[in-house]
């Protein structure tokens, strides 16, 4: 028999969480459910957590992106899957750049959901170093650039691919779609 | 080491020059392909720190040699460009773990900041492993 898979739903809707809770427990899955982001930090950083569903109302759309990151530091190789009622393109390039496993869109079949987790619990072949590197890097910056202090020669081999930093070529979860659009009159060029 | 190997994929001839000056003055290794097939050939071939992909192509698109690319080349980083962006690729691109999805028009500077911190990651990553 082989173990039960260990989910964290997040989401700040009771009904959701009973819901999504009694039905992935009855698929035999361990689930804990809670409301707050931190609260499932918590849980996440003490057990072994393979997926996080996150209903990106759980945090303000500009921070939910940065629990994210926190909750893949906290479990490095965690997949993370957000539930979101109103994705944009904006939103979903973003999440890409922050490594989200995937995204369910609402309404939607209980059933779609469970194949998301299924398929998130299978063994991964994606690189658990790699993924730890990338949250720490991120969180490291997150730091310095909180503290004042630049990276010398403002050259950094520890940047992520979506880091939040002032020469980012776009911010994170700053902008709409202007963020993911990278327009210069005299570079552009037209597919 | 800063020279990395890149493979560009677009079957416009002005990107493909464009990319392939730039990345050359910045000492990297390009190699240019017209279309997903050919690509397919230089990556059993060639070996590459990054791919950076248009998506709509008349043979393979981007998304068709992403998916090929995951299939065989796992830990190969893969970029998507494209001039027509929409939610469904996004969210493909997403479930193929693309490392980025840029929106043309762009600007090559900052295009080349992106694949070079993709490459960097990827080059780290592989290091941590050994």
């Amino acid at each position: 028999m082989a173990r039960s898979k260990n989910i964290v739903v997040i989401d700040p809707e009771e009904f959701i969480r009973q819901l999504l809770g009694e039905y992935f427990e009855e698929l035999g899955y361990e689930v804990k459910a809670v409301a707050r982001v931190s609260d499932g930090l918590e849980i996440i950083s003490a057990g072994n957590v393979e997926v996080a569903l996150i209903d990106t109302g759980s945090a303000s759309d500009r921070n939910y992106l940065d629990a994210v990151d926190r909750l893949r530091v906290a479990r490095p190789g965690l997949k993370v899957v957000l539930i979101t009622g109103y994705p944009t393109l904006d939103g979903v390039i973003n999440a890409l750049r922050h490594g989200v496993y995937d995204i369910v869109v609402k309404p939607f079949r209980l059933e779609d959901l469970k194949e998301t987790v299924d398929r998130a619990c299978q063994p991964s072949v994606e690189s658990d170093v790699e993924n730890q590197l990338r949250g720490r890097i991120r969180l490291l910056e997150e730091l310095l650039q909180k503290n004042g202090i630049k990276i010398p020669g403002g050259k950094s081999t520890l940047k992520g691919p979506a880091d939040k930093q002032s020469d980012s070529p776009y911010g994170i979860g700053d902008d709409p779609v202007g963020s993911v659009s990278i327009i210069n009159d005299s570079d552009a060029i037209n597919d | 080491m800063d020279n990395y190997r890149i493979l560009v994929v677009d079957d416009e001839l002005l990107i493909r020059d464009l990319l392939y000056d730039f990345f050359t003055s910045q000492g990297w290794d390009i190699v240019v392909a017209d279309g997903g097939q050919k690509a397919i050939d230089y990556l059993k071939n060639q070996k590459f720190d990054v791919v950076l992909t248009d998506l709509k192509m008349p043979d393979i698109d981007g998304m068709d040699l992403t998916g090929r690319i995951r299939s065989l080349y796992n830990d190969l980083p893969v970029i998507i460009m494209t001039g027509y962006p929409s939610l469904d690729s996004a969210v493909e691109a997403l479930r193929f773990k693309v490392d980025d999805y840029i929106v043309k028009p762009f600007n090559v500077n900052q295009l080349f900041k992106i694949v070079k911190k993709v490459a960097e990651l990827k080059r780290q990553g592989a290091e941590a492993k050994t």
